[in-house]
């Protein structure tokens, strides 16, 4: 399933808030937690990062992972909290919206 | 925004760090994904291809993540401008033309801009400049000078100034400092140093102490003066200087700056020299200078001197009353003169710019007509409108940017030239350069210049029928009737502004013409003139003043080669020596503000004759008018038509001053003609003499005039000889012959003149370049059209008319144009219109002619390759 536009920036932002994450385990986190029914397109998620990076919603830092290679993590910063904050209410609002619309009346 | 800046920074820093971190991010992914595949199980080998599978296209994600960082608007921008360069290498010639045309319109565009700020725009170099006035006092007919008495009482009465100085000239012969040289300074007061910001660069200016009768003499230099004439002493502060005879202490030098009025050689007190001026009545040629306080307008200023003049009338009433004061904008009053040329000489450089757009949008038209079929193609394969006008004008623009970088060249060298051959009286004309306002100027006007030039072709892709175009091919596609059109409305318009352009300048150069024929009144042939001054000092009475010249000029009509020698108080072209009130006893006294005023001059018995100005009734001065017989004088015929337009005025009777002020009946004996006192492009004035003999005030200035037999400047030594015999401390002023004289008069006409004249040269060789480009192109679509008729039996003569006609057809057209707007315009050019009526329809018709004729030729060469078209042959191509 590709990811309706704009949704992949506010999937990147939850995924970060367990924890600080690189885009190989952002990109697996994304296909695990919808149950493999989205597909992580590099090609979508390198500059979808690069934008959050640009808006300072995360920050990116070169670290050595827990099996000891070298990844570059990116990190929630408080700007992104508060922006996933948001856009999650935002989210659950248009959810609920398209489905009362959706679910046959009756 | 906050993505905006974090992008700007990112392109500040470079942005080799973002590609170096992605690159390595990508490696550190299909890493990671390898050994997760590895502890699934899988072999290496496997795990690193499936990985590498997994991950996509490595480069193409690296470069798609480095896009997020770039500007897409303007790296697509720059990508239409190389785009842009591209095209122009590929047509050089084109290319050339292009940006020579566009070179040409912006660099007579920034050189006049250059002038026109640094004369007209650019405040003057004092603090505050804006709020300096210069003030005076005036009647109902004009302004003059204000008097010692009333300047004092303003200046401790009025609320609306800052501060106040009054200033008058103060001329002199220097001596004891090598030759005897005339210098020109000015005697001021206190205040006059602040208000123009001025500094001293050794010593000290003069203050309060310094400025008050019984003060010991002492003068401040200029630093024009004290490097060009004393040789830069570094000793001078202290020393002493001998003026007029009389001792001054140098008590500093300023440090340069411009002054307005004329070369200012030293500053000397006003007030130390002020006890002879008792009354309030006495005026002595002394203006004020004045600071605006912030907020306050001139005429609330006004109002507020005014209404001290009010209360002095009541107590002090006499001559004065009905004085009011005058104020006049220092700025305006420097170069207000100047604005009717600057704006046309702006004006023209414009429209020349106008021409150059239309050419080039003339020639773009042509170009992009070439063009049709690709653009058509680039439509047809998917490349928005929008995408193709961006890149037309784009296109256009780089061009244009091209051009304006060779203009901003070109003007730099114009102006030198244009800052060589100006008249040196043009205020600050000499700090004129290329400086950063003349770079936004040209840049901005190359801008508009490029977007104007390109609009033509971009309205015409605009209408690109994909079908027609692709089906036609390249030749003509495009080439149809709105196309046409719409170049030849660009040659209608550049004919019609070269009208307006050759109009004015036909005008200017009748005018020039008109001034440098015109009549001064006398004969100024073989006739050398130099002014003296006598210094005070020496010669401290009326009779010293006369018996020298008496002595001189008996010496100089003994001379050989000299045939007669006169003098007079005020020469032609010298303009206004002192002017004042008169009136005729027996006519009813005028009210009070509108007495007239005439010229009053003095001259010698003889002068009349020898300047070879006609006597029209009565006779002129002769050896027995005396100071002691009756007053008389000689009026010219100006006066004479006023009062006695059809009688004698031969025993009439003027009155010195008017009916209000003091002075003698005097009896009119002659009537001469009329002098060109200001200046062979000026109307002669009123002017009154009276015999040397009998003036009421002698200063010791005169100018001599001497008529030679042969070439009058090979009398030029033996003259400078004869009044160093007499005494060897005077320099002669103003030295040379009369013809010079009158023609340095006209220095800024003529220069005016030349550049006009320039002008509408280059719109005729621009309006050349157009038509023959149009035509040029209509010939080549037209030759199958042309085969056909030829081979029909049409005559070359006949073709060589047809096509000829057709160019002709245009530029009349644009002449009627030109011809009507030109008569509208000219309204602006009547100030400088001299001699000749500013809507004359002979000029206007010789200039259309000189348009048409140009036209004609630059259809020349179309016309005639039409009419050679080999018929068989282009039938066969097909």
């Amino acid at each position: 399933m590709e990811f309706l536009q704009g949704t992949l920036e506010v999937l990147i932002l939850r995924s970060l808030q367990a924890g600080a994450n690189h885009a190989y385990g952002i990109g697996q986190f994304l296909e695990q937690q919808s149950g493999n029914e989205f597909v992580v397109d590099n090609g979508s998620l390198y500059p979808a990062l690069q934008r959050l990076l640009q808006r300072e919603w995360v920050t990116a830092q070169w670290k050595v992972s827990p099996k000891a290679r070298r990844a570059r993590y990116y990190r929630l910063t408080p700007l992104g909290r508060k922006q996933l904050i948001e856009e999650q209410s935002k989210w659950q609002r248009f959810v609920e919206a398209m489905s009362r619309v959706l679910t046959p009346e009756g | 925004m906050r993505q905006w800046w974090s992008k700007l920074r990112a392109w500040m820093t470079g942005r080799t760090e973002i590609d170096n971190d992605l690159a390595e991010e990508v490696r550190s992914h299909v890493e990671l994904e390898t050994a997760n595949l590895m502890e699934r199980g899988m072999s290496p080998e496997a795990a690193r291809a499936a990985a590498g599978r997994h991950f996509g296209n490595t480069t193409a994600v690296a470069e798609h993540a480095r896009d997020a960082w770039s500007f897409a608007a303007i790296e697509s921008l720059l990508k239409d401008v190389r785009y842009g360069f591209r095209a122009m290498r590929r047509s050089p010639a084109f290319s050339l033309v292009v940006i020579l045309t566009f070179a040409l319109g912006v660099g007579v565009n920034a050189a006049i801009f250059s002038v026109v700020n640094t004369v007209l725009l650019k405040p003057l170099p004092y603090p505050d400049s804006e709020r300096l006035v210069v003030l005076s006092e005036a009647n109902a007919k004009s302004d003059f000078s204000v008097t010692w008495g009333n300047f004092n009482y303003w200046r401790a009465g009025n609320h609306s100034f800052d501060d106040m100085a009054a200033f008058q000239f103060f001329g002199g012969t220097l001596t004891g400092r090598g030759d005897p040289v005339t210098t020109q300074g000015m005697a001021v007061t206190a205040p006059y140093y602040a208000l123009f910001g001025l500094r001293p660069l050794m010593g000290r200016l003069l203050g309060a102490q310094d400025d008050r009768v019984g003060a010991p003499a002492t003068i401040v230099l200029t630093h024009q003066f004290w490097t060009s004439r004393l040789g830069g002493d570094p000793h001078i502060v202290g020393s002493t200087l001998l003026l007029n005879g009389n001792p001054y202490e140098v008590a500093g030098v300023t440090a340069p700056l411009w002054m307005p009025w004329f070369r200012v050689d030293y500053y000397v007190s006003l007030g130390r020299i002020s006890a002879k001026w008792t009354s309030r009545q006495q005026h002595a040629s002394i203006r004020g200078l004045a600071r605006l306080k912030t907020g306050v307008t001139l005429a609330a200023a006004r109002a507020d001197l005014d209404a001290i003049m009010r209360r002095l009338d009541e107590v002090d009433p006499g001559t004065e009353k009905d004085h009011h004061s005058h104020g006049e904008f220092l700025t305006e009053h420097t170069v207000g003169g100047l604005r009717s040329t600057m704006q046309v000489l702006m004006g023209a450089a414009v429209l020349i710019l106008l021409i150059a757009c239309a050419n080039v949008a003339s020639l773009l038209l042509a170009r992009n007509t070439a063009r049709a079929s690709e653009l058509a193609l680039r439509k047809a394969i998917g490349a928005g409108q929008l995408r193709l006008i961006r890149q037309l004008l784009t296109e256009n623009v780089a061009i244009a940017v091209a051009g304006g970088l060779v203009g901003v060249l070109f003007a730099f060298c114009a102006l030198r030239l244009l800052v060589g051959i100006a008249p040196t009286t043009i205020p600050r004309l000499a700090e004129t350069h290329v400086d950063l306002q003349v770079l936004a100027f040209a840049s901005a006007i190359t801008l508009a210049a490029g977007l104007l030039a390109g609009l033509a072709p971009v309205l015409a892709a605009g209408r690109i029928d994909l079908s027609t175009a692709l089906k036609e091919g390249a030749r003509l596609a495009g080439s149809g009737k709105g196309r046409q059109s719409m170049r030849s409305l660009l040659v209608v318009a550049e004919v019609a502004i070269t009208l307006v352009l050759a109009f004015g300048s036909a005008l200017l150069l009748r005018s020039l013409a008109a001034a440098q024929n015109s009549d001064p009144g006398f004969d100024s042939g073989r006739l050398l003139t130099f002014s003296l001054d006598l210094p005070g000092k020496e010669y401290s009475s009326p009779e010293a003043v006369r018996q020298f010249y008496g002595s001189l000029t008996d010496s100089l009509r003994h001379l050989p080669g000299v045939t007669a020698v006169g003098a007079v108080h005020c020469p032609p072209p010298m303009g206004d020596c002192g002017d004042w009130f008169y009136s005729v006893p027996g006519r009813p006294d005028p009210p009070r503000d509108q007495v007239p005023l005439a010229l009053f001059n003095w001259a010698d018995p003889g002068y009349f004759q020898m300047m070879g100005i006609p006597i029209r009734q009565g006779r002129e001065f002769s050896n027995t008018d005396r100071p002691d017989g009756r007053k008389v004088v000689v009026i010219n015929e100006s006066v004479a038509h006023r009062w006695w337009p059809n009688e004698s005025a031969i025993g009439h009777q003027l009155k010195f001053g008017g009916p209000y002020q003091k002075g003698d009946l005097l009896e009119i004996v002659g009537v001469v003609a009329d002098v060109r006192q200001f200046g062979l492009d000026e109307k002669p004035e009123v002017e009154v003499y009276q015999p040397w003999a009998a003036a009421n005030e002698m200063d010791g200035s005169v100018a001599i005039l001497i008529r030679t037999a042969g070439e009058p400047s090979q009398s030029m030594p033996a003259v400078r000889a004869s009044v160093a015999a007499l005494d060897r401390n005077l320099p002669l002023q103003r030295f040379g012959t009369m013809d010079a004289a009158l023609g340095s008069g006209l220095a800024r006409r003529r220069f005016t003149t030349l550049l006009l004249a320039l002008f509408a040269g280059l719109a005729m060789l621009l309006a050349a370049v157009g038509i023959y480009g149009l035509l040029n192109y209509w010939v080549t679509s037209r030759e199958p059209e042309i085969a056909v008729r030829l081979a029909l039996g049409a005559s070359p003569g006949r073709i060589l008319r047809w096509t000829s006609f057709h160019a002709l057809r245009l530029a009349m057209v644009g002449v009627a144009i030109g011809a009507v707007g030109g008569w509208f315009a000219v309204r602006l050019l009547s100030d400088l219109v001299f001699g000749i009526p500013a809507h004359s329809p002979a000029t206007l018709a010789a200039a259309a002619g000189a348009v048409l004729a140009i036209a004609f030729l630059a259809a020349a060469v179309p016309s005639w390759r039409a009419a050679r078209v080999n018929a068989a042959h282009r039938l066969h191509q097909g």
